[in-house]
């Protein structure tokens, strides 16, 4: 009896380390082609302030952590900055000082912001199936060309995280069920075309605790920002010039011309 | 809060859509959660009581208990961070200015150590505004742009100001909490009808007692329904007007009427639209170019119209009906005399879980959504024609050309139009996207001239 205990116990562990084994394999980088063979991969881009979303799940109600949100999305702009960073792009955070700044960049960022807000609502758990990504049917609007030709980059980056975290409570009411949960995706925004290039999430199996829970978080969001940012964009591709094709803006010009006369 | 129609629909069941994925909007989200204690609910005992018990506590303190100075007022103080986070605080000083002097010319002496009025504008096109416990209202770019005069700018600050100084918030909140034992004792659903009855109580109350806070200024107390008059308008055919019994505030036409009937006695008092329309002329043209960027091109004609009639010489608004009517795209030029509650839940789902691209695909496939589209487009063209007649200097009338031809497929047309706009234009801020849409049009003629080879 014991004996085979044991060995339904040994089935199940070995399963379990197979699974974590093979998700850390299953990066979830969904791209384009031409993202992917590096010719609309961006050198330069912009990592947009991220939004962070801390939702402590009470009984009778959810409670939005405005305050805690906030710090944690000073330290995940910044790690997924330093992830693109690390991987040979030239990266630039606009953060809320620089964009209160300048009027005109403000105006383009809420207008972005919102467009790709709207965006993500129509496609929501679809963009992760991925064919549409690559056959460019997805594209967030001329407000994403605007920001990006303002602050003169090749693309944009906006990264959103949501963290629920239930009362013990509701837990209990739920048996047990449902723990914390953490998510990232970053999604990078092509400059010139306005399609999403790249939809980054961090692979199932390494949400939630695994890089720590609600208390980890925020007893120490830099570290536990550096680690979801790290584990979600550990896979995508360098940056690579020589990969990249540009076109001027006088060879446009000039062909239209010729092909309109 | 004030009850909005489509386009406020819109987000909250994008909310609701959003609430199944993991990118949700954390701006959105918290307003919607706090809004559910604003939500109001009727506590138990309220049941066996009389309508006149649901009341709020106007002008004399109320304690706050255990938790609820961080619940409640502490994280309303923080939204004022969020917002600033978000870009979203409208910082125009003189916009600034004129809801305040009105917000503080209203707003009783505070009756509690927690509540501070303040107003803010917030960076939205909706036709909203709410109010905290803590005393912190804010109100829509939107709001303000839709707006005729100071007096109404008054009626609506009138009733969030009545949401703080009644404690409403506060009150809703204690209710909530008595009605999760119901809920668990499976009453639910007459706990939550409830709940929702005594939040329409609360903004009826926080309507009718408008007219009080307002007959002690020099504002126009007919004000009040004409500005309720505006949560009525639903161009877009987006509101699929449910039954009153599920909402948490009261129906809209019933809201203009009952304060229409509280407000006929009360003497009219001057109105002066010029002082108002000085501060808010930006915010007009801002709020119709909201309107046809978010695709909600029926609210931006008909906006449109309205300040062309107030600005009969201004080229900049008949561009954006011209824009709007370009946006329209495949979908008939107005909402069909029979559109139906059914045909409005059916906008709002295609809204919510296709993109603007899938939708306008959907219908040009089929001939009514083709002639629609040529319609249309043929509608801009001439309003694009008719601001170069009027001003042949007024270049962006070209990027309007330059699209019109590119959604009838006329590439040549197009790229003409577009270099014209650029050549004309030098400093255009659209360069980018002009540029893009160019360099897309050189690549297809010239597969073209490949595919002709």
């Amino acid at each position: 009896m014991i004996n085979k205990a044991l060995r339904q116990l040994s089935i199940a562990g070995l399963a379990t380390v197979t699974l974590l084994a093979a998700a850390g394999a299953m990066a979830k980088v969904i791209a384009t082609d031409e993202f992917e063979d590096g010719s609309t991969r961006p050198i330069t881009l912009v990592v947009l302030p991220s939004r962070v979303e801390l939702t402590k799940q009470r009984m009778i109600r959810q409670e939005a952590q405005v305050e805690e949100s906030g710090e944690l999305e000073t330290h995940l702009t910044a790690a997924v900055a330093n992830e693109f960073r690390a991987k040979g792009y030239e990266v630039t955070v606009v953060d809320a000082a620089a964009i209160a700044a300048d009027p005109g960049i403000r105006e383009l960022v809420v207008d972005a912001n919102r467009r790709f807000d709207e965006f993500m609502t129509n496609i929501g758990a679809r963009l992760s199936k991925g064919k549409r990504i690559r056959n460019r049917e997805y594209s967030v609007g001329d407000e994403a060309r605007l920001l990006a030709a303002r602050l003169d980059v090749d693309a944009l980056a906006f990264a959103r995280m949501q963290i629920i975290v239930p009362a013990a409570g509701v837990r209990a009411m739920n048996f047990g069920m449902g723990g914390e949960t953490a998510m990232l995706a970053v999604t990078v925004v092509d400059g010139a075309s306005s399609d999403i290039e790249a939809y980054i999430t961090l692979p199932a199996l390494r949400r939630g605790k695994m890089f720590g829970g609600h208390d980890d978080i925020v007893n120490n969001p830099e570290e536990q920002m550096a680690n979801y940012a790290n584990g979600t964009l550990d896979d995508i591709p360098r940056a690579d010039p020589s990969l990249r094709v540009e076109t001027s803006e006088e060879d446009v010009l000039s062909d239209l011309e010729s092909l309109l006369e | 809060m004030i009850r909005l129609p489509g386009y406020f629909i819109v987000r909250e069941n994008r909310l609701a859509a959003r609430s199944r994925t993991m990118l949700k909007s954390p701006l959105c989200l918290s307003l919607v959660l706090l809004s559910l204690s604003f939500a109001g609910f009727d506590a138990p005992r309220a049941q066996a009581q009389s309508e006149d018990d649901l009341k709020g506590i106007y002008g004399e303190p109320v304690e706050l208990r255990r938790k609820e100075p961080n619940d409640l007022i502490d994280t309303a103080g923080q939204f004022l961070g969020l917002f600033e986070r978000r870009s979203l605080l409208h910082e125009d000083p003189a916009v600034l200015e004129l809801v305040r002097r009105i917000g503080h010319e209203l707003a009783p002496p505070p009756t509690d150590y927690y509540i501070n009025y303040e107003f803010y504008v917030l960076r939205d096109p909706s036709p909203n505004a709410f109010a905290f416990p803590n005393g912190q209202i804010y109100i829509h770019t939107g709001m303000l742009a839709r707006l005729a005069d100071e007096s109404q700018l008054a009626a609506i600050l009138a009733h969030e100001i009545n949401h703080v100084a009644g404690h409403h918030t506060i009150l809703s909140h204690r209710i909530t909490a008595k009605r999760f034992l119901i809920n668990i004792l499976g009453g639910g659903l007459a706990s939550v009808m409830g709940q929702l009855r005594y939040s329409r109580h609360l903004e009826q109350e926080a309507d009718d007692r408008a007219s009080l806070l307002i007959a002690d200024t020099d504002y126009d107390p007919h004000a009040i329904p004409e500005a309720l008059q505006i949560l009525v308008e639903d161009f877009e055919g987006l509101d699929p007007r449910i039954a009153t019994i599920w909402l948490t505030h009261p129906d809209p036409e019933g809201r203009v009427e009952t304060s229409r009937q509280i407000v006929a006695d009360m003497p009219a008092r001057p109105r002066d639209p010029a002082a108002y329309e000085d501060v808010i002329y930006p915010l007009r043209e801002l709020t119709v170019r909201d309107y046809i960027q978010d695709d909600y091109p029926y609210t931006a004609m008909a906006v449109a119209r309205r300040f062309m009639e107030l600005y009969p010489d201004d080229l900049d608004f008949v561009m954006a009906l011209g824009d709007a009517q370009r946006v329209l795209g495949p979908r008939p030029e107005a909402l069909p005399e029979d559109y139906s509650r059914s045909d409005a839940r059916r906008a709002l789902r295609q809204r919510v879980f296709r993109t603007r691209e899938q939708r306008a695909e959907e219908l040009l496939a089929t001939p009514e959504g083709v002639a629609n589209m040529a319609a249309n487009l043929a509608a801009a063209r001439a309003t694009y024609e008719f601001i170069l007649e009027m001003d042949p200097g007024y270049t962006e009338a070209y990027r309007g050309m330059g699209e019109v031809y590119e959604a009838e497929g006329n590439d040549r047309e197009a790229g003409r139009a577009y270099l014209t706009y650029l050549q004309e234009t030098p400093g255009a801020e659209d360069r980018p996207v002009i540029m893009a849409r160019l360099t897309e049009i050189r690549d297809r003629l010239t597969q073209q001239e490949t595919d002709d080879d």
